[in-house]
C-alpha cells in the first residue's frame, strides 16, 4: 500500500495554475491548484460519504472510549461502509484490519506514521486483528530498486511499524516477495480477470508506455481485503469484513476491489480514509523525502525538528507584531496550527491556542514553540521504541502462524 | 500457469521476541518522563546528579547506561540476580545497556592466576546464568575489555594516557582502595593503572549512565572531575545501587571468599536454607539486617510482594505488599525472625530454580558450569 509514500513523493505540484479546474488523485500521483486538495470536490468525485460528528460519537459509543484525536479532528474524514462494519460490530460481530506500506526509503516521516498511529487505535479499541502488507514487490516495479534492496527496506520500515506499539498476538505483517502464493495468489488472479484493461486504464491512469508488472500489481494490493488470502487466520470465514484505513489516494484500489468482491464471492472492504498530511511548507507544497527540509523525520533530532519548525513551517501569522495584534493569524493556511491539530491531544489546550493566534494576542513564535515540543516528544518516544526493535521481533511479527487470541 | 506453492511457514516465533514485542507495546514509548526517571532513579542509592539525569532523558531518547564486572569466582545473587533486575529496569526505561566484561582488568587483578583464557570462560558462565535469570538481552550489549580495546586501541589509550597526565599518584592511588588494600607500599603498577582504565571505558563505552555499586563510586568521580579538566560539559551520570551485606553479623559486603557469607547461584536448596537459618537476623531491628536487605532488594523487586507462611497463635499467614508494611511488622515484634527466614528461603530458591532448571537441561550451559567449577579446584 502506497498511501503514506504517496503523499511524500508526489505531493501537491506546485507548478500548477491556480485557474486549473482538474486535480489528479491517484496512488502513484496527487496534484492540485495553489489553494491545496480541494477535500470536498474529492469526496463527491470519488463517491465516499463523509465522516460526520453523529458518527465519530457512534465509535466512540460502541468502543467505549473516547475517539482518537485524528477521528475528533477531522484528518480522518471520508468512509465507505463504515456504518456496516459498526453494525456488525454492535450485534457482537467482528471484522479485521488490513493496512499497509510501500517500502521505498528508510527515511520515514511524521506523515508516514500516521495511519500506523491511527490503526493501532482501531485494533486496541475494536480488539480485532491486523494484516499489514508491505508492497516491496510494487517499489520494486515502480523505483529504481534491485529485489534485494526492495525486501531489505521492507524490513526496516516493518521496525518503524512494530515501534507502533502493535499487539503481536493479533498482528500480521507481510512482505509481498515473501508472502505471495496459494490462496493469495489465488485471489490475486480471481481479480486480475474481472478487470479489463480499459478499466485498469481509467483507475489508475497507465498507458502503454508502462511496463506490464504495473499493469499486473493491483491485484496484489486488492486481495488482502479478502480473508480467504490468509488460510492461516482466517479459515473458514470467508464472508468476513475488512475495514482498511489509508489515505485518501488510495480509494481507486479500493474502489476496484469493492466492484469485484461480490463477483468473486466476498464482501466488499469498509474503507475510512484520511486528508494528506502537509509538508512544513504549506498544503501546496511538495512533500519530498529529499528535501529533508519538508517533512519532520523520525529519526530527527530535538534540535533538527526546532530549526526545522522554527524556519521552514508557514505560518499564517502577520508580517509585524502590530499588523498581527491587529489582524491575528490566518489559520487556513498556518501548518503549525495544522500539526497541532493532528498532534496535539488535549482539546481544550488546542481550542486556546487557536482562539488566541486567531485573535492575534499568541504570536507565530509561541505557537511554533508548543509544536516543537509535541513534535520532539512524539519522534523521541518512536526512536526509544524503534531501539527496541530486533530482527527476531520482526520475524516474530512476519512468521506465518494461527492467531488464536486475535478476536479475543 | 500452474500456481505456486503455498510458502512455507516461516519458523515460529521465538518466545523472547514475542515477550519483547509484547512489552514494547505496552512499555517504553508509554510511560512519562516522569515514570522512567523513577524508574532509573529508584536503582540508585545515590545519584549524582538528579536534575542531569531528567536532562538526559527529556533530550536523548536512547541514553546509554554502562554497567561493568570483572568475571572471577563465583557469581554470589547480588550479581546474578539484582543486575538482573536493574538491567531490566534500565531497558525499560528506554536505555541501552553496554555490559562491559573486564577480563582484562581481571588479569590486571590476578584473578584466575592472570590466565585469560580462564578469565573468559567464566565470564561465559556469568552471561548464561543472566540469560536464565531472565535478564532482557534485547536491550543489552556484551563488550569484551580484551576484544573492544583491541579492536579500538587507538581510540582508548590516548583517554588513559590523558587521565593519568590530568591526575596525581595520590588522587589515583585513592581509587585504588576498591580493590580492597589502603597501605600504598603494597601497590603494584598495576592497581595504580587500573583506575585510569577504568575512568577512560566511561568515555569509550560513550556512557551517559554509569550504573555500578557503590564501592565504585570514586572512579565515577573522577571521570567526572576529567570532564572539568576537557571542559565537556556532558558528564556521565552516576548511579550507585546499594551494595547487600554479608549474612554475618556487621559483615558490611558479600564475600566471594567466604561460602557462608552469601547465596550463590550455583547453591542448590538445601545449602540456600541452611545459610539463611545461620544468617544474622536480630529480633525488631532493622537496621544492618541482612535479611531484611535481601527482602528489600531482591523478593519484593522481583516478586512484588512478600509471603509469610505462619501458625495460627503466631498471628497467621500473611502477604505483605510493601516494605515499609513489613518493616513496621518486624519493629513492633509482629513478625519473628523464625517467620522471615523460611518465607526468604522460600521466595530466593523460587528466584533460582529457573537458573537451576537451566544448567541441568541446557548441554552448552552445564559443560560451562562443569569447566568453571573445575577452575576452582585447581585454582
Amino acid at each position: 500500500m502506497a498511501a503514506a509514500a504517496a503523499a511524500a513523493e508526489q505531493g501537491v505540484d506546485a507548478a500548477r495554475k491556480e485557474e486549473e479546474e482538474e486535480q489528479v488523485v491517484n496512488p502513484w500521483e496527487v496534484s492540485a491548484g495553489k489553494g491545496g486538495i480541494d477535500y470536498d470536490k474529492l469526496v463527491d468525485q470519488f463517491g465516499c460519504q463523509r465522516i460526520d460528528d453523529a458518527l465519530v460519537d457512534r465509535i466512540a459509543r460502541l468502543t467505549a472510549r473516547p475517539p482518537h484525536c485524528f477521528l475528533r479532528r477531522g484528518l480522518f474524514f471520508a468512509h465507505r461502509d463504515l456504518n456496516e462494519i459498526l453494525d456488525l460490530y454492535e450485534n457482537g460481530q467482528k471484522f479485521y484490519l488490513y493496512t499497509g506500506r510501500g517500502p521505498s526509503s528508510e527515511a520515514l516521516h511524521l506523515g508516514h506514521l500516521i495511519p500506523f498511529m491511527f490503526t493501532k487505535y482501531l485494533q486496541e479499541a475494536f480488539k480485532v486483528p491486523l494484516v499489514i502488507q508491505l508492497t516491496d514487490d510494487e517499489k520494486y516495479l515502480w523505483k529504481n530498486l534491485t529485489i534485494q534492496e526492495s525486501k531489505r527496506l521492507a524490513r526496516e520500515n516493518a521496525k518503524d511499524i512494530i515501534a507502533c506499539g502493535f499487539d503481536i498476538e493479533r498482528t500480521f505483517i507481510f512482505s509481498d516477495f515473501s508472502f505471495v502464493g496459494g490462496a493469495f495468489y489465488e485471489n490475486m488472479m480471481q481479480v486480475a480477470r474481472c478487470v479489463t484493461m480499459n478499466k485498469a486504464i481509467g483507475i489508475f491512469g497507465f498507458n502503454l508506455e508502462d511496463h506490464i508488472g504495473k499493469v499486473s500489481f493491483p491485484p496484489v494490493q486488492a486481495v488482502p481485503s479478502f480473508p480467504s488470502s490468509f488460510p492461516h487466520l482466517f479459515a473458514g470465514k470467508d464472508q468476513l469484513r475488512c475495514l482498511i484505513p489509508c489515505a485518501i489516494d488510495q480509494d481507486p484500489y479500493f474502489r476496484m476491489t469493492r466492484d469485484v468482491a461480490p463477483r468473486i464471492g466476498y464482501q466488499k472492504p469498509s474503507l475510512i480514509e484520511s486528508r494528506f498530511f502537509p509538508a512544513l511548507q504549506g498544503e501546496n507544497t511538495k512533500m519530498s523525502a529529499s528535501d529533508a527540509n519538508s517533512a519532520i523525520y523520525v529519526t530527527d533530532s530535538a534540535k533538527e525538528i526546532k530549526t526545522k519548525v522554527n524556519k521552514y513551517a508557514f505560518s499564517g501569522g502577520q508580517d509585524s507584531i502590530e499588523l498581527h495584534r491587529k489582524l491575528g493569524a490566518n489559520l487556513d493556511v498556518d501548518v503549525p496550527i495544522k500539526y497541532l491539530n493532528f498532534f496535539l491531544e488535549d482539546d481544550d489546550e488546542l481550542a486556546h491556542i487557536k482562539k488566541e493566534y486567531k485573535e492575534g494576542r499568541m504570536l507565530t513564535g509561541e505557537v511554533k514553540q508548543r509544536l516543537i515540543a509535541v513534535l520532539s516528544e512524539i519522534v523521541a518516544r518512536h526512536q526509544r521504541a524503534r531501539a527496541q526493535v530486533t530482527e527476531e521481533m520482526v520475524d516474530a511479527f512476519m512468521a506465518v502462524r494461527p492467531l488464536p487470541n486475535m478476536f479475543g | 500457469m500452474d500456481s505456486t506453492p503455498a510458502p512455507e511457514a516461516a519458523p515460529g516465533a521465538s518466545s523472547s521476541a514475542t515477550a519483547a514485542a509484547e512489552d514494547l507495546a505496552g512499555g517504553v514509548a508509554a510511560m512519562t518522563l516522569d515514570e522512567r526517571f523513577a524508574l532509573l532513579r529508584g536503582i540508585g542509592e545515590e545519584c549524582i546528579q538528579e536534575d542531569e539525569l531528567r536532562r538526559l532523558l527529556e533530550n536523548k531518547p536512547v541514553p546509554i547506561c554502562y554497567d561493568g564486572f570483572e568475571p572471577s569466582g563465583r557469581m554470589h545473587i547480588a550479581q546474578g540476580i539484582v543486575k538482573t533486575i536493574n538491567v531490566n529496569k534500565m531497558v525499560r526505561a528506554g536505555c541501552k545497556v553496554k555490559i562491559w566484561i573486564a577480563d582484562w582488568f581481571a588479569q590486571l587483578n590476578n584473578k584466575m592466576g592472570g590466565d585469560l583464557k580462564k578469565i573468559q570462560t567464566v565470564g561465559r558462565y556469568m552471561i548464561e546464568i543472566w540469560k536464565a535469570a531472565g535478564m532482557n538481552l534485547d536491550g543489552v550489549e556484551f563488550l569484551w575489555s580484551s576484544e573492544e580495546i583491541n579492536r579500538r586501541a587507538h581510540e582508548y589509550w590516548p583517554i588513559v594516557m590523558d587521565i593519568a597526565r590530568k591526575n596525581n599518584v595520590k588522587r589515583i592511588t585513592r581509587c585504588c582502595q576498591i580493590m580492597g588494600r589502603s597501605d600504598q607500599d603494597d601497590l603494584t603498577a598495576a592497581q595504580i593503572f587500573y583506575p585510569c582504565m577504568q575512568c577512560a571505558d566511561i568515555f569509550f563505552l560513550k556512557a551517559d549512565i554509569c550504573q555500578l555499586g557503590m564501592d565504585q563510586r570514586k572512579v565515577n568521580v573522577l571521570a567526572r572531575e576529567y570532564c572539568d579538566y576537557i571542559k565537556r560539559k556532558n558528564k556521565p551520570i552516576i548511579l550507585s545501587h546499594h551494595m547487600l551485606p554479608g549474612f554475618k553479623e556487621g559483615q558490611e559486603k558479600m564475600s566471594k571468599s567466604d561460602p557462608s557469607s552469601a547465596i550463590f547461584m550455583e547453591d542448590d536448596e538445601a545449602q540456600v536454607n541452611v545459610k539463611i537459618k545461620q544468617a544474622f537476623c536480630p529480633p525488631k531491628i532493622v537496621e544492618g539486617n541482612p535479611c531484611l536487605e535481601y527482602i528489600k532488594y531482591i523478593v519484593f523487586p522481583w516478586f512484588g510482594r512478600f509471603e509469610v507462611a505462619r501458625k495460627e497463635s503466631n498471628g497467621g499467614n500473611k502477604t505483605f505488599t510493601s516494605m515499609d508494611e513489613l518493616i513496621s511488622d518486624y519493629e513492633t515484634g509482629a513478625l519473628h525472625p523464625a517467620d522471615v527466614k523460611p518465607a526468604l528461603a522460600k521466595a530466593i530458591n523460587e528466584i533460582l530454580q529457573p537458573v537451576r532448571d537451566h544448567f541441568n537441561n541446557n548441554n552448552e550451559a552445564k559443560v560451562l558450569l562443569n569447566t568453571v567449577k573445575k577452575y576452582r579446584v585447581t585454582s
